[in-house]
């Protein structure tokens, strides 16, 4: 056999599908024992790497610390993939062959159970048909045969199944070649223009098509409200596309706005955000917005730039409170320190800030994925697929008149996928049809 | 409220006692052959439920949500689930009456474990208001059940096969019914954990755009899944039964406890918010 022939044998193999779903067990658990990078704080992975300097090494060089974005991890669900296709392939075929009926012809023999072999009574045939026809058996005759299924769509259930899951790997693959992820947050009153450098955080499929030209999101409003006990964010933003207004919405948790393939989440981040204006030495003007980070007992605080300007700053604000608590340096000397109204301006050698505002800011994620509805029928068919198999209990038996010296007898041979089931009913039936024996 | 608290937290000790009679019933009904007991263990069980049941109200006017958020109501509330899955087992299947010695222990052992733990309410997140979560958290719930029934058909196997079926084994339902229980049983936990994970990413993508997130619960539960998975093919294709399919179906129980209870107390996730 040369190589092809048998790396063909072994992709087919229902040895190789259970040798990877065993080996991806432990890989994607260490996924979670691991820190993983772009999943924890830098903070947590730098801590755990001086905790574990040797390890560290080894999980870095083989990939351990991105575990589900490592090639070999693709490779691993590629080969999966590749097997269970050509697997349910043959699976499809066998099941339809099945369908049809008769399949103790299809290769399928050696699955059945021989289940009696009496001498022939015409009553005695009689009777079983009448106990497999009370027992809502499906009886089919074909000349001198007798078959009988039950449950018989059941077949059906895992190929079903298997059919949900390669759907579910190729839309995932899809997913993760074509997806966009992006994270920004936004102050209200301001916007974005829907391209790369607007977000904060993102990741990109390789065959991600750019982002669409001239889509800008507005956040026209933020607000927090109490739905059922749950402190909901609600953001309202306003879509404008090539210049021209396209929607408004109130985006939430669990309702999300939907513009020409693109998705906008209301991300369970939001604060407190102050708008300030920044007059330089040399008249020029800049504004900008500092989002605030709520801590621990309600306050916020961020530390910033000013726009424009040579001074580092740190902003802490109590929400309902009217004014901040500010604090300037200026190449690491505090230049000032105290607190700030709203409209308030403050000069600082040749530098005049203004806060303008305390509004607030929430965070938005922006997805591009077109795989979503694959991937959801996949899931749809896989729980058509194990319901098909919990539901239906697919039997059949088969009786053929066979003559042997002289004398008549009743061949019977029986297929249940759940053998003991089928056999403990097969018994039952036979109690009923054994007077008739000869 | 106050006394709600209280009376609520009196009901559910109420019903692990409740539940610990019951299974004093089986153990002199079978161990000590005192048969006529047996009918009344049955009986006190679905006491416990009814009881229960009253506790799961009180718990729901208390919080003004379902039994869902931490280990408190999470234990119970599956403790609940598991025992009508097992009674409606018992009513549909006799034999399995003596199982009850093996199952109720595992129930208000649980149940107790989860009423040691803290019962402060906690803040809700908005998340939670979708209706897949009455799907995602009721199909994870009957999932437990349901494998915690096959996982003790497969411990009860496992002492038939030892002790030969002698003494109070004889009890135990006889093996092949009970491997063909064992995969019912099984078939129902994987429906339910099924639309439990689909229901879940579906509920992630509608929430926060991201079906899939690897997160260590939703981790550990598509390992549980995958076990059983391997589990049906090893039954039907390489025909593994007996022994060999009763310790596999305890590993697979073993990787949902995990799961269930162990992860939420070992990782960080957002699973963590509720549990």
């Amino acid at each position: 056999m040369n190589h092809l022939a048998k790396f063909i044998n072994l992709l087919k193999s229902l040895k190789l599908s259970l040798a990877l779903l065993i080996i991806i067990i432990p890989i994607i658990a260490a996924g979670n024992l691991i820190p993983q990078k772009g999943r924890v704080s830098p903070a947590e992975i730098f801590e755990w790497q001086g905790r574990y300097p040797s390890l560290s090494r080894l999980v870095s060089f083989t990939g351990f610390d991105h575990v589900y974005t490592t090639w070999w991890f693709l490779l691993i669900f590629t080969v999966l993939f590749f097997n269970m296709g050509i697997i349910t392939w043959g699976l499809i075929g066998r099941t339809r062959r099945k369908a049809k009926g008769l399949h103790r012809f299809s290769g399928e023999a050696s699955a059945y159970y021989s289940l009696g072999n009496f001498s022939y009574k015409k009553e005695a045939v009689n009777s079983f048909e009448k106990i497999l026809n009370q027992r809502r058996y499906n009886i089919i005759k074909v000349g001198g045969e007798v078959y009988a299924r039950k449950g018989w769509f059941g077949i059906w259930g895992g190929t079903i199944l298997h059919v949900g899951l390669i759907i579910i790997l190729f839309g995932a693959v899809i997913s993760g070649l074509t997806r966009f992820n992006g994270y920004t947050e936004i102050g209200v009153g301001q916007g974005f223009d829907e391209k790369k450098e607007s977000y904060l955080q993102s990741s990109y499929g390789v065959l991600f098509p750019d982002h669409k030209d001239g889509i800008h999101v507005f956040l026209e409003k933020v607000e927090e409200k109490d739905i059922g006990g749950m402190e909901a964010i609600l953001s309202t933003i306003t879509i404008t596309d090539s210049g021209r207004h396209a929607l408004t919405k109130t985006i939430r948790m669990n309702e999300p706005l939907s513009y020409k393939g693109m998705k906008l989440y209301q991300s369970r981040y939001n604060g407190p955000a102050l708008l300030f204006s920044v007059y330089g030495p040399d008249g020029r003007f800049n504004a900008g917005y500092v989002n605030l980070q709520t801590l621990k007992g309600g306050k916020a605080r961020a530390y910033f730039t000013f726009p424009g300007a040579p001074l580092q700053a740190m902003a802490e604000y109590t929400p309902g409170s009217e004014f901040i608590d500010l604090e300037v340096r200026k190449k690491k000397a505090l230049v000032y320190h105290g607190p700030m109204r709203v409209e308030a301006t403050l000069d600082l050698d040749d530098w005049r800030l203004t806060l303008l505002s305390i509004s607030r800011w929430s965070g938005i994620i922006v997805v591009y994925d077109w795989a979503v509805p694959i991937i959801f029928f996949g899931f749809w068919l896989s729980i058509a697929g194990v319901a098909i198999m919990g539901f239906f209990d697919p039997r059949e038996i088969w009786a053929k008149t066979v003559e042997r010296d002289g004398e008549k007898f009743i061949e019977m041979l029986g297929w249940g996928r759940w053998k003991n089931m089928f056999l403990d009913e097969y018994n039952e039936m036979m109690s009923g049809v054994l007077e008739w024996r000869t | 409220m106050e006394n709600l608290a209280v009376l609520q937290r009196i009901m559910l000790w109420v019903t692990i006692w409740v539940y610990f009679i019951s299974w004093l019933g089986f153990v002199f009904g079978i161990i000590f052959g005192k048969e006529r007991l047996l009918p009344w263990a049955i009986r006190l069980s679905i006491a416990g439920i009814i009881i229960h049941g009253i506790w799961i109200i009180m718990r729901w006017v208390e919080t003004g949500h379902g039994p869902y958020i931490n280990l408190y109501d999470v234990a119970s509330s599956n403790g609940i689930i598991a025992m009508i899955i097992f009674l409606l087992a018992l009513w549909k299947y006799p034999k399995l009456k003596a199982l009850g010695l093996l199952f109720l222990p595992l129930v208000f052992l649980l149940m107790g474990f989860g009423a040691l733990s803290t019962r402060k309410p906690v803040g809700l997140s908005p998340i939670l208001d979708s209706s897949w979560l009455v799907v995602h958290v009721m199909t994870a719930k009957l999932a437990f059940g349901s494998y915690l029934v096959s996982g003790v058909l497969a411990v009860s196997y496992l002492l038939k096969y030892r002790e030969h079926e002698g003494g109070i084994l004889k009890w135990f339902p006889v093996n092949p019914v009970n491997e063909e229980l064992n995969r019912k049983f099984v078939t129902l936990g994987f429906l339910n954990h099924t639309v439990m994970l689909v229901s879940g990413s579906i509920w992630a993508n509608v929430a926060f755009g991201s079906y899939w997130s690897w997160d260590p619960i939703e981790t550990w539960s598509l390992i549980s899944w995958i076990i059983y998975g391997i589990f049906f093919h090893l039954i039907t294709i390489h025909g593994w039964k007996g022994r060999r399919m009763a310790w596999l179906s305890i590993v697979a129980l073993i990787s949902i406890a995990f799961a269930l209870f162990g992860v939420p107390l070992l990782f960080k996730g957002s699973h963590n918010l509720f549990l």
